[in-house]
C-alpha cells in the first residue's frame, strides 16, 4: 500500500503477515501431514502433530486476522476518494472474503448446537481449503509479478 | 400431543419399539415438510438428540448385537483394491483388515461393535460384566469438528458418522477421539483417485448408529436384536433420566453423561467404571472406560474471540476513521 505510514500502520501490517503465517501453518496442521512427513519428529516441533494445539492456534490466528481485515475494511471508505484498489488488490480481497465466509460456517459447524447435512459439511470444508489456496496463489503471483500493491492514489 | 415442525411428539417413559417407530415416523414426516429439509442447518432446540441407555447388569454377552451389526451394515463394508499403492514415505503403514473380516474381539473396519468382557471383584463379590463397545456419539464430537475434509459429521439427531464417499483415511478422527474408535481400511475411497502415494490412506469406519435404518423409521440393529433388551433409544433427556433411575435402582454408576463434555450413550453399571477400566483389556480397537475431559473445551472458549474479532475490528476502523476526519477538520480550521 502507498503511504503505509498514514493509511495502514506498519506494525499492523507485520501483525497481519504474522497472523497469515500462523494460519498457514495451523491450516496445514489441520491435515495429518506433519506427522506423516516427520516434521513433528524434529526436536521442538512435536506440537505440529497435536491437532488440538493446531486448532487453537488457527482460532487465535483467525481472530487477529479478522480484527485487522475488518478494521481496514471499515477504515477504507475514508480513503475511497483519494485511493482505489488495484486489480490484484480486488482479486486478493475477493479471496479473503471467500475465506472469511467459508470460515464463518466452519466455526458455526463446530458448535454443538449446529448440524449440517453431509453435502453442506463437505462444501464448507472444501470451500475453505480452496479459498485459502486461491488466496495463497494470488498473493504469490502478485508478489512475483510486482503487483503486490493493494491501493494506488487516484489521478 | 401436537404435531408441529418444531416439536416432534415423543414417547414418555420407557421407549417401546412401537412407540419409537411412531416417533421416528413422525420425525421423518416433519423433515419432509417444506422448509424443514434435512439439508438445512437445525438447532438443538428444534430436534432433540437421540441417545441410548445400556443396562450392563442385563447383558449376557451373547454377541447377537455384534452379529446383527455386521449383517445390517455389511453393504457399507470396504472392498479394497489390491495391491495397495506404495506409500510415501515408507513409514506410513497400510492397515488391512480385509483378510480378517471376522475378527470380533475388537473394533475394526468390519466390526463396529464388540463385547468387552470385564471381570474382577467389587465389595468382596466377584463380577463379570459384558460391555457392548462402539462409538459413543459425542454431543460435541472432536472427530467431526476437527475433520479437515468435511467427511466426519454430526447430524441434528446426534448421530456422528463418517461420509465414506469422501473420507481420505488420514486417521485424524481416530487420533482426536478420546476412545480412538474409528478404524482404517487401506485401499478404498477417494484417496485412490487423488494422490494415493502422498496423501490419505483409505477410509475410516465406525458405528453410524444405523442412520439409514433410523431415517426409515427403524431401529439400530443392535437394539432391535438384543434378546435381553438391555438397550433403549430415545430423546437424550429421557434416556438420561432413565439411566439415572436405573443407576439408582441398582445403586450403580453412569458412564457417558459427562465424558468428553457429554455423549449420547449412557452405560449403567453396578460396578464403578474406574474399576471396570482397570480390569478391561485395552489397546488398539479396545477402548478404555476412564473419565474423559471435554476435548473441545479450549476451542469452544475461543469461539467467542473468533466471532468478536471482526466486530471489534469494525469498531476500531470506524473510530480510527472518525479521528482522522476530526484531525483533518482541525487542520483546515
Amino acid at each position: 500500500m502507498n503511504k503505509k505510514s498514514s493509511v495502514v500502520l506498519r506494525w499492523q501490517i507485520r501483525i497481519y503477515q504474522l497472523s497469515i503465517l500462523v494460519l498457514i501453518v495451523s491450516g496445514l496442521g489441520q491435515m495429518p501431514l506433519f506427522k506423516r512427513y516427520a516434521v513433528s519428529d524434529i526436536p521442538g516441533m512435536a506440537w505440529t502433530a497435536d491437532f488440538y494445539v493446531q486448532h487453537v492456534l488457527h482460532y487465535l490466528g483467525a481472530s487477529v486476522f479478522l480484527f485487522l481485515v475488518l478494521q481496514w475494511a471499515a477504515f477504507f471508505p475514508r480513503f475511497k476518494r483519494s485511493y482505489s484498489l488495484t486489480l490484484w488488490g480486488w482479486l486478493r480481497v475477493s479471496a479473503v472474503v471467500l475465506i472469511i465466509g467459508s470460515g464463518f460456517f466452519r466455526v458455526l459447524k463446530n458448535l454443538p448446537s449446529w448440524s449440517f447435512s453431509p453435502e453442506a459439511t463437505m462444501v464448507i470444508g472444501w470451500s475453505h481449503l480452496a479459498a485459502a489456496m486461491l488466496f495463497g496463489l494470488l498473493a504469490l503471483t502478485a508478489k512475483l509479478s510486482g503487483n503486490a500493491t493493494y491501493l494506488i492514489p487516484k489521478k | 400431543m401436537h404435531e408441529t415442525a418444531d416439536k416432534i411428539p415423543l414417547c414418555k417413559g420407557a421407549i417401546s419399539r412401537r412407540c419409537f417407530l411412531q416417533t421416528a415416523g413422525m420425525g421423518a414426516a416433519v423433515l419432509a415438510l417444506p422448509g424443514a429439509s434435512s439439508t438445512a442447518a437445525t438447532t438443538s432446540s428444534q430436534t432433540e438428540e437421540l441417545a441410548t441407555v445400556l443396562d450392563l447388569s442385563q447383558c449376557i454377552g451373547c454377541a447377537a448385537c455384534v452379529e446383527a451389526c455386521r449383517e445390517v451394515n455389511a453393504h457399507k463394508y470396504p472392498e479394497p483394491k489390491k495391491p495397495f499403492p506404495a506409500m510415501f514415505p515408507e513409514r506410513v503403514k497400510v492397515e488391512d483388515w480385509s483378510d480378517r473380516r471376522f475378527t470380533d474381539n475388537r473394533l475394526t473396519p468390519y466390526n463396529w461393535l464388540y463385547i468387552q468382557t470385564v471381570s474382577g471383584e467389587y465389595q468382596g463379590k466377584p463380577f463379570e460384566l459384558h460391555i457392548p463397545r462402539r462409538c459413543l456419539h459425542c454431543q460435541n464430537p472432536p472427530c467431526a469438528n476437527l475433520c479437515p475434509w468435511g467427511s466426519a459429521l454430526r447430524q441434528s439427531n446426534g448421530i456422528v458418522r463418517i461420509n465414506e464417499d469422501i473420507c481420505l483415511g488420514g486417521g485424524k478422527c481416530r487420533d482426536v477421539c478420546p476412545w480412538h474408535i474409528p478404524q482404517r481400511q487401506t485401499g478404498v475411497g477417494l484417496y485412490l483417485k487423488l494422490m494415493p502415494r502422498f496423501a490419505g490412506n483409505g477410509v475410516m469406519y465406525k458405528c453410524d448408529r444405523c442412520y439409514d435404518l433410523l431415517a426409515q423409521g427403524g431401529l439400530p440393529a443392535c437394539i432391535e436384536v438384543c434378546p435381553m433388551q438391555i438397550q433403549s433409544i430415545g430423546p437424550r433427556s429421557e434416556m438420561l433420566a432413565k439411566a439415572h433411575a436405573l443407576a439408582e435402582d441398582m445403586n450403580g454408576f453412569v458412564y457417558g453423561e459427562q465424558e468428553n463434555g457429554g455423549t449420547n450413550t449412557f452405560y449403567v453399571s453396578p460396578v464403578p467404571f474406574d474399576l471396570l477400566d482397570q480390569a478391561a483389556e485395552k489397546g488398539p480397537g479396545r477402548p478404555h472406560l476412564a473419565p474423559v475431559q471435554d476435548s473441545m473445551a479450549k476451542a469452544g472458549n475461543l469461539t467467542w474471540a473468533v466471532f468478536a474479532a471482526p466486530l471489534a475490528g469494525i469498531a476500531a476502523g470506524l473510530l480510527t476513521g472518525a479521528r482522522a476526519l476530526s484531525r483533518e477538520d482541525n487542520a483546515d480550521e
